[in-house]
């Protein structure tokens, strides 16, 4: 590093200010919700190269530290003062647009004539055009169907809107003015940026301007790389499913095996399913996205919480994306709800880093979080009313030496819910229940923090909800170092009267008067062998009614009597279990998952992979479905009960494997 | 404010931790401050003492004092600190994880080791009752006398000092709750009970919820010690009426202090901003930016055309409060903070602080960790003696560490001490103006466009290096910035806020509505008035209401003029949310619906002028100076080194020059000058 310890200490403080008043100023005029309050944008610096060297701390979306945008500033090569360049495509953009509805913006910043950093920006717009309203649903099955495509292109040239341009994009919005305003918040924002640079340069020196950008890069990546040093090197592998890809009923498999050397990572995605003709699918090009990282950046920030974040975070991780498969499509499959996959693949990267260093890494998260979203017709307006009824989150894993958190932290998105008065003062329901799950934490020496469940009554007929997105109905937060699996997501139509109805994984459903949802969110695993937790901290438990006196009994060893502990039969109870004690690394999963791979085994899936890797990739997950359509007929729906379908599994095995070898 | 100026003496009481600080303002305007050391196991024992002898030392009779105005910062020590009543909830059937739910927030989603924060009421002190009241007022489920009966054995088992009641959809139905809490009240004497839409009806059950835990939290104690102060103001023969410092920057009367002790745990900071209101007003200087810089941390505070900024969403340590407070927010470092160097030799200031106790190096008092007080006093800034002579500081050895600090840096030779303490001070300034330029562009002000009023222990000291790297030309340092919340208890106006959830669009059909809202507050302000009112104040109300257009998500808190709230004047209403919104958003919606979310009424009364004149020119020695050298900008330069005392007005000080007095140290750098004023303030000038 070349500048001195002094001044690039000041001088990281002085670019994150500019990135937090490039957003601030972005908050303050933009139009539309997604920025105004669902603070669905963000802003950052970045080098010639495209690399991010500051990014802001106090407002924006926190995920995209791990951004690239060299390759849309490759695209745009020559740059006048004055110009700004705006692009929303996936593909052109080697991933730095990751769906269509956000916009990006590159601005190119000059100190006499030379183009000395760029400032990015990007928001999530209310509507790019394309096949439904808002133009993200699971079922759009192409780039085509996600709305308008820009090209990196020039939307300011020398300080003027390019109208043109300004044109294209709002004839094909459902929301033009808001788009609009939305787009000047953002060159307003980036013009301040300009300022702010011009002053810091006039201070300090366009030398150290310069030299600082690399050397505060540089700065990160030694201090990520120290903290990822913690990892002993090896090669750890891990993989899980999302419960299905919507259109076909078999899980969907993202798979990693991670190199580590001298605080080095490699991430190898080879064996991940393909892609799907859904919008699942997390636009890479094959190189390290931003949705790939977020939780490798936790486990670095946990063990070193103030590096100062900037693209050197990541500096020490590579990757290897085959593609065709969820993680690196093929132009023009469909990317809108990439978010879902990645909250699977951070579940498979932590538990890769617990099987690497297990006294450093929680249990799973609950690893779903779910908008339940009502709509109702509303006599007044004759309009369809639509709002959230709640944002259903689920409790973290637990770590060594401390319990999961109940009912909050289950994702890094970090959303508020609705207040319950808010809710029913908009839409003809009734909170009845808002509470934590009871024994939905992972049992453990250190118990998974528990999930949420939720109980509405509809107060009108002919309303309907979505809960797009939920996952884990049929697959489970798995439990570590002895600790347990967690629980799995439910949906429950009128529970506890005779028309109970468990309804799965909801895309639509139809309520009259008087019916009651219940969703119920899971927990975190466990971590360590809860029949060594603490009788006390199970008492408690129970007396908050976090577990209840079967669960502690059944998984703690626990036996409660009148609130408190029967210590003898405790310690009777305790002793007559007959089960090895787990190993440090091991992780348990749920009975459904080692059902699930009784019969499509690792190996036996890496082998469906690698032969279908012989056809196009438009072509494989037909081929997949046929399959499986062909040796597992019974295979439908999230409610399928794959203990019971699978409790003879070699020979489904057998044919599986048979099928897979004349592909 | 009236003119008019009050008959007899009036007390300003600010109790903290270390000192409690007494004004006494005579009513020809003069101003007379003593400060008494505290007394924390019994914070009041300090107050009465502290009177006691200052009325002694002037010559006063407990009489002459006509009004007492009191600041204390006990509620939000005893909520920081965990040492509250044993408290207990009550909510609606369904509802009763909403402590541990919360809205889903946690402090930072990348932190694997997270928490949340612990709830001040644990799970199995969270009790339902079926009643449950719907948005239209349906009840169903009835009220349930054994219910009741089982929570009330329920607080006796487990000793429950306090009970906050809170029912879903009370905040415009409070009947069902306000039948609860009766019931408990009678079924148990001795348990103070909080009702939610008596202390803050305001729609979003967490946030009122957590006003209502809070006040019960504290209630016990601080209803205690607002006993025993009026007590001990007795028994010294003070009679007059005795007034409680609040979080919006007013006062209330100690009666309702004693049942809504919620309203004064942030008063302090208010109390400080209140006071640099009218030492800005004083210079004609309406902007300012207040910087307190204290032991462990720095808060700033914006002021715009003289007027206090109000905040609807500040913490209270971990906990969200919505009730509307002086805006004050954290900057960064102290003179605490601790200097130190990472493993890659950067430079860094904070977040750790070393605290009073054992404090900066050069205390002496085992401190090993070098600090920003110690750069100050390596680079000559402070004198050797601090706290007028109390305390002896130890250069010496903040130098050995700056030494040692400066080599791992890559300074050498005599002044790499020097070198060291000015680097760290540069990174401490950079911090803290990069929080200021937050602030600013959050509210999109340039901040060049402000004046710094600097206050607390060490702010006079950094301001000129702040008001440097900031743009700001002109810095105020008040005649006494250490001790100027009970300043400020004496110069707030009574002051109550009031809310009503109103959510409705703006159309005829909801004028009654809206009325009737309106009718309610001003109910509810007049019974509060009959009770804390001194005779012959006018009380005036404010009305604001946060407001939106019908597809936006965030309301925009607008200043409604009286007569459009009085006469319902839907145009008129409808008109100052368009030029509000024109004025922050850039645009209006003429066609669009506007949707009414909050109606906010704020009642004030002025006390009668204060008067405050400056301390009388003619008692000030004449002026005098020494001199000493200083280390400015890389070098050893000569300073000149006056007295605070000794500047009459009118007297300039030109840079690079320090200003000594007991409670703070004035850094005038090259470049800038001061000049005393009539009032006393002290305004420094870039050349």
């Amino acid at each position: 590093m070349l500048t001195d310890p002094v001044t690039l200490e000041i001088l990281s403080h002085k670019f994150s200010s500019v990135t937090d008043e490039i957003g601030y100023t972005i908050k303050r005029i933009a139009h539309s919700l997604y920025i105004r309050e669902a603070h669905d944008f963000t802003s950052a610096l970045v080098t010639n190269d495209g690399r991010v060297f500051a990014y802001p701390s106090r407002i924006g979306v926190s995920l995209f530290v791990d951004q690239n945008c060299g390759s849309a500033i490759k695209a745009m090569p020559d740059v006048q003062p004055g110009d700004v360049i705006i692009t929303n495509h996936p593909y052109l953009t080697e991933g730095m647009a990751s769906h269509l509805p956000d916009l990006h913006l590159l601005v190119p910043y000059f100190h006499e004539g030379q183009v000395i950093c760029y400032g990015w920006l990007f928001a999530h717009f209310s509507d790019v055009g394309g096949r439904v309203p808002g133009s993200l649903s699971p079922s759009n099955a192409d780039l085509f169907q996600e709305g308008l495509q820009i090209p990196p292109v020039k939307l300011y040239s020398g300080g003027e809107f390019v109208t043109d341009i300004l044109a294209i994009i709002n004839c094909n919005s459902r929301t033009p003015s808001s788009n609009t305003g939305d787009i000047r918040a953002m060159i307003s924002a980036a013009l301040v940026a300009q300022e702010r640079i011009s002053q810091i340069i006039a201070r300090y020196g366009i030398d150290a301007f310069l030299q600082s950008q690399a050397d505060l890069i540089q700065y990160s990546a030694q201090r990520s790389r120290d903290v990822l040093r913690r990892i002993p090197d090896g090669v750890y592998e891990a993989w899980d499913y999302m419960d299905d890809d919507l259109l076909s009923d078999i899980p969907l498999r993202l798979r990693l095996k991670m190199t580590v050397s001298d605080g080095l990572l490699e991430l190898d995605f080879s064996g991940t399913d393909p892609q799907t003709p859904t919008s699942y699918n997390i636009p890479s090009c094959g190189r390290r996205s931003h949705w790939f990282t977020p939780r490798l950046m936790a486990f670095i920030l946990t063990h070193d919480r103030d590096i100062p974040r900037n693209s050197g975070l990541f500096e020490p991780i590579s990757v290897v994306v085959p593609q065709g498969t969820v993680l690196n499509p093929e132009f023009p499959a469909a990317v809108g709800l990439r978010a879902t996959a990645a909250t699977r693949l951070a579940d498979v990267i932590q538990e890769a880093l617990f099987r690497a260093a297990p006294d450093l890494v929680p249990a799973a998260p609950c690893g779903t979080a779910i908008p339940i979203v009502f709509s109702e017709f509303d006599a007044a307006t004759h309009r369809e009313r639509i709002l959230i009824v709640q944002w259903c989150d689920g409790g973290s894993g637990a770590r060594r030496g401390m319990d999961g958190i109940d009912g909050r932290g289950g994702s890094n998105a970090n959303m508020s819910n609705n207040p319950i008065e808010t809710v029913e003062d908009s839409a003809s329901v009734v909170i009845e229940d808002y509470a934590l799950r009871s024994d939905s934490g992972g049992p453990g020496r250190w118990r998974g923090g528990v999930g949420i469940t939720l109980t509405f009554r509809v107060l009108c007929d002919g309303a309907r909800i979505l809960a797009r997105n939920s996952d884990r109905f049929r697959f489970a937060p798995w439990g570590a170092s002895g600790g347990r699996y967690s629980s799995y997501t439910r949906t429950v139509l009128n529970m506890g009267t005779t028309a109970e109805r468990e309804v799965g994984k909801i895309d639509m459903l139809s309520l009259n008067k008087g019916d009651r949802v219940t969703v119920m969110i899971p927990g975190g695993g466990g971590y360590g062998d809860p029949f060594e937790r603490n009788p006390e901290a199970t008492r408690d438990d129970v007396a908050r009614g976090l577990v209840s006196v079967e669960g502690a009994a059944r998984d703690y060893g626990v036996v409660i009597v009148d609130g408190g502990i029967d210590f003898a039969a405790t310690a009777r109870r305790r002793a007559e279990r007959q089960s090895q004690p787990a190993g440090p690394s091991a992780v348990s999963y749920d009975p459904q998952r080692l059902a699930w791979e009784s019969v499509c085994d690792d190996k036996t899936m890496n082998s469906l992979v690698a032969r279908l890797e012989n056809y196009p990739a438009v072509r494989r997950w037909d081929m997949r479905r046929e399959l499986f359509a062909e040796i597992l007929p019974g295979l439908q729906g999230s409610q399928t009960n794959l203990t019971f379908m699978m409790r003879d599994p070699e020979p489904m095995r057998q044919r599986l494997r048979r099928a897979i070898a004349v592909l | 404010m009236t003119s008019r100026r009050m008959e007899g003496y009036r007390l300003g009481i600010d109790v903290g931790g270390t000192f409690t600080d007494i004004v006494l303002i005579g009513d020809d305007g003069s101003v007379r401050s003593y400060k008494e050391p505290s007394t924390p196991h019994d914070p009041s024992l300090a107050v009465q003492v502290g009177i006691a002898g200052m009325l002694d030392r002037v010559g006063l009779a407990a009489e002459q004092i006509s009004l007492v105005v009191h600041g204390t910062t006990i509620g939000l020590n005893t909520i920081i600190q965990r040492r509250g009543a044993r408290t207990a909830l009550v909510v609606s059937s369904g509802n009763r994880d909403i402590l541990e739910i919360a809205r889903l927030e946690i402090a930072n989603p990348f932190d694997m080791y997270g928490s949340k924060e612990t709830p001040l009421i644990p799970r199995n002190l969270v009790f339902e009752v079926s009643a449950r009241t719907r948005v239209d007022g349906t009840v169903e489920g009835a009220f349930c006398r054994r219910e009741i009966d089982d929570i009330a054995e329920q607080l006796r088992e487990q000793g429950i000092g306090s009970v906050a009641v809170v029912l879903l959809n009370s905040y415009r139905h409070p009947e069902m709750e306000e039948k609860i809490a009766q019931a408990l009240r009678d079924s148990c004497p001795q348990v103070m009970v909080s009702q939610s839409a008596r202390l803050w009806p305001e729609m979003r059950e967490y946030e009122r919820a957590m006003i209502t835990v809070l006040n019960a939290y504290i209630h016990p104690q601080m209803a205690g010690y607002f006993r025993l102060l009026a007590e001990r103001l007795r028994s010294i023969a003070l009679t007059a009426p005795v007034y409680i410092t609040t979080n919006n920057g007013g006062t209330i009367g100690i009666e309702t202090a004693r049942n809504r002790p919620i309203d004064t745990i942030l008063s302090g900071p208010a109390s400080g901003v209140v006071a640099s209101c009218a030492v800005a007003a004083s210079c004609g200087l309406p902007d300012f930016m207040s910087v307190d810089i204290g032991g462990t941390s720095s808060d700033m505070s914006l002021t715009v055309g003289g007027k206090p900024e109000y905040s609807t969403r500040s913490f209270v340590g971990d906990f969200p409060l919505i009730l509307p407070v002086v805006n004050v927010s954290a900057i960064g470092a102290g003179g605490g903070s601790v200097v130190w160097i990472d493993d890659h030799g950067i430079l860094k200031v904070g977040p750790r602080s070393a605290g009073a106790f054992p404090g900066p190096i050069c205390y002496g008092r085992g401190g090993s960790e070098t600090t920003v007080t110690d750069c100050y006093l390596v680079l000559e800034i402070v004198p050797h003696d601090f706290l007028g002579g109390r305390m002896t500081l130890d250069r010496a050895a903040a130098v050995r560490a700056l030494a040692e600090l400066g080599g791992r840096l890559g300074f050498s030779g005599a002044q790499a001490a020097e070198r060291a303490a000015e680097a760290a001070l540069k990174v401490a300034t950079a911090k803290m103006a990069t929080e200021v330029h937050r602030g600013a562009a959050e509210r999109g002000l340039d901040i060049r466009d402000f004046v710094l009023v600097a206050l607390g222990g060490a702010g006079p000291t950094h301001a000129t290096l702040l008001a440097e790297e900031t743009g700001i030309r002109t810095v105020l340092v008040p005649t006494s910035p250490g001790t100027l919340c009970a300043m400020g208890a004496v110069l707030s106006d009574l002051k109550r806020d009031y809310v009503r959830s109103i959510r409705r669009p703006l159309v005829p059909e909801v004028a009654q509505f809206f009325a009737g809202q309106a009718a309610t507050i001003e109910a509810e302000a007049r019974t509060w008035l009959a009770q804390d009112h001194l005779p012959g104040i006018e009380t005036i109300p404010n009305w604001k209401a946060e407001m939106r257009y019908a597809d936006e998500g965030i309301g925009l808190t607008v200043e409604l003029p009286r007569t459009a709230v009085e006469a319902i004047d839907l145009h008129a209403i409808a008109q100052a949310f368009h030029v509000e919104h024109e004025r922050i958003y850039g645009f209006r919606e003429m066609e669009a619906t506007i949707e009414i979310m909050t109606l906010h009424g704020q009642f004030v009364g002025s006390f009668p002028d204060s008067g405050i004149s400056a301390p009388s020119a003619s008692a000030a020695p004449p002026q005098s100076s020494t001199c000493r050298d200083i280390f400015e900008d890389g070098n050893w330069s000569r300073a000149e080194v006056f007295a605070r005392e000794g500047l009459v007005p009118g007297a300039v000080v030109k840079g690079p020059a320090i200003v000594e007095q007991e409670d703070t140290t004035t850094w005038i750098r090259r470049g800038w000058h001061a000049e005393a004023q009539p009032s006393g303030i002290m305004r420094i000038e870039r050349d």
